[in-house]
């Protein structure tokens, strides 16, 4: 794959903060870093996403947060809750984590049924489902999306970012069985222009990462 | 320099025994992607051996629920885990959905940022928005992540926290991507210094070894979080003290014993790759 310009680049990737637990005077300075691209979308945590919405919204970008993350181990109820949360105070996408427990239990209808409660809130684009794909074995991962296609939804996301290194293998994966039926983000440790030109090459729509600035250069 | 537990446990007021250990822990499995049946088995080790509770994630509490049936063994589980940064609506609706299946505790994590920014209204303010919805008799405790706090942050989020109603303060999630150090004993002597004496505190973050366990009952703590209470227990086991499970039988010798956490049923990851808690943080 040749190599992208910055601005190109750019609107493959969702840009989240490197700063652990940030406040939003860090926060706020995280986006002033972001001037001069536009992103495919921006993440913040829940806490954050109602003083972001207005910052981002006069930067022109979209808006994205988690749900059931990093654990994907909340009550569909709870998820609920967040999710609803979460779009009332202006999110534009919701990136819900899989119930990785039910799914190794063989509790698949449980795995449908938490993504579906989540899935009616919002409009199915606005929905990408973390499957982590690094706890799974290839069978798992092509399992998973298929669940994750009963409810609807057609956005998949490696990882939540804490489970090491995405690898262009698992993205490979996905694509190979589904083609351009489904949506990929690569997350996880991506944190270099070739690492996430790799993961591009690999088939992924979007690269999550929190280096925005070691990706792109210095803004034009 | 802490003594080794052998001398320790001799202090007045110390646990000497296996059994008088475990009542200060809440074995604790918050891995991703454990299956029931794989939780069903922890929890049972921990009703074996009369842990003061067993800490799990919040879909796997009815799971639990069953388990400890009959016995005296607490279920205690998180809410906002581990990062914190929840709406404080958003904290108390979880609360509240977990106290409904049974939970007896609940281990909430504040909103970090906020405490690292010094809004600790805010902080008093989600605290008491989860003790609302939680109902009397539920147990709550308050993760202020110490590692990522300096000394004065700790105290005044512990301080508020404790306002709102916090039943215990904890020291840490213990989640590798904020816990950049485990608790010491020394995070438990500043907040037992500044809290009343009818809040409790909980050691968690990096306790895996009978003397970290004493070592930070000596400075305070009345409840230790770890995922490592089997080993931790070994240091006191005796021939006579109570069998780690799967032993073949009494052991050998006397006196501190420690074995791989792995050996005999601490669980290091449900999941075989080691997963669960990775480098980098996101969002």
């Amino acid at each position: 794959m040749r190599d992208l310009r910055s601005a190109e680049l750019a609107l493959s990737l969702e840009a989240s903060i490197a700063t652990p637990a940030p406040t939003r005077e860090e926060l706020e300075e995280f986006f002033k870093s972001l001037a001069g691209w536009d992103y495919a979308a921006v993440m913040v945590e829940p806490a954050y996403v109602t003083s972001s919405r207005p910052i981002l919204s006069a930067m022109g970008q979209r808006l994205a947060t988690v749900i059931g993350h990093p654990l994907g181990a909340l009550t569909t109820q709870a998820k609920v809750i967040q999710a609803e949360q979460a779009l009332e105070d202006g999110a534009d996408e919701l990136n819900v984590a899989l119930d990785v427990s039910a799914f190794r239990s063989g509790d698949y209808q449980r795995v449908i049924d938490d993504l579906t409660a989540v899935r009616r809130l919002a409009d199915a684009g606005a929905i990408k489902v973390i499957y982590y794909a690094a706890a799974l074995t290839d069978q798992e991962s092509l399992r998973a999306a298929e669940l994750i296609g009963e409810a609807g939804i057609t956005f998949l996301i490696t990882s939540s970012g804490f489970q090491g290194p995405t690898e262009g293998h698992q993205v490979e994966v996905i694509r190979a069985r589904y083609g351009s039926a489904l949506r990929l983000m690569a997350w996880g440790e991506i944190d270099s222009r070739p690492e996430a030109m790799a993961m591009l090459a690999a088939g992924a729509d979007r690269v999550a990462t929190s280096s925005t600035r070691a990706l792109l250069g210095t803004a034009p | 320099m802490i003594p080794p537990p052998g001398g320790l446990a001799m202090d007045a007021g110390l646990p000497s025994t296996p059994a008088a250990l475990a009542a200060y822990i809440d074995q604790t499995n918050l891995d991703l992607g454990c299956t029931r049946s794989e939780i069903r088995a922890f929890v049972q080790t921990a009703v074996d051996q009369r842990f003061k509770a067993v800490c799990i994630l919040p879909n796997m509490v009815p799971t639990a629920r069953t388990v400890v049936r009959g016995s005296a063994v607490k279920v205690a589980t998180v809410v906002s885990f581990p990062l914190g940064a929840d709406t404080p609506t958003v904290k108390a609706a979880e609360a509240r959905t977990v106290a409904d299946m049974g939970a007896d505790e609940v281990d909430m994590v504040i909103d970090i940022g906020r405490a690292r920014a010094g809004e600790y209204t805010a902080i008093r303010e989600e605290v008491a928005g989860v003790r609302g919805a939680l109902p009397v008799g539920v147990v709550l405790k308050v993760i202020i992540e110490m590692p990522l706090l300096d000394a004065e942050e700790s105290v005044d989020a512990a301080l508020a926290a404790e306002r709102g109603g916090a039943d215990l303060i904890q020291t840490s999630t213990g989640f590798k991507g904020l816990s950049l150090r485990p608790t010491v004993a020394s995070d438990i002597e500043l907040l037992r210094s500044m809290l009343k004496p009818e809040t409790g505190v909980k050691a968690s973050g990096g306790i895996r070894t009978t003397e970290d366990a004493l070592g930070v009952i000596a400075a305070g703590a009345d409840r230790i979080g770890s995922s490592r209470g089997l080993a931790i227990l070994d240091g006191l086991r005796t021939p006579d003290s109570g069998q780690r499970p799967g032993s073949a039988g009494p052991l050998g010798t006397y006196g501190p014993v420690i074995s791989p956490a792995d050996a005999a049923g601490d669980p290091v990851s449900c999941l075989a790759s080691g997963l669960g808690w990775g480098r980098t943080p996101r969002t």
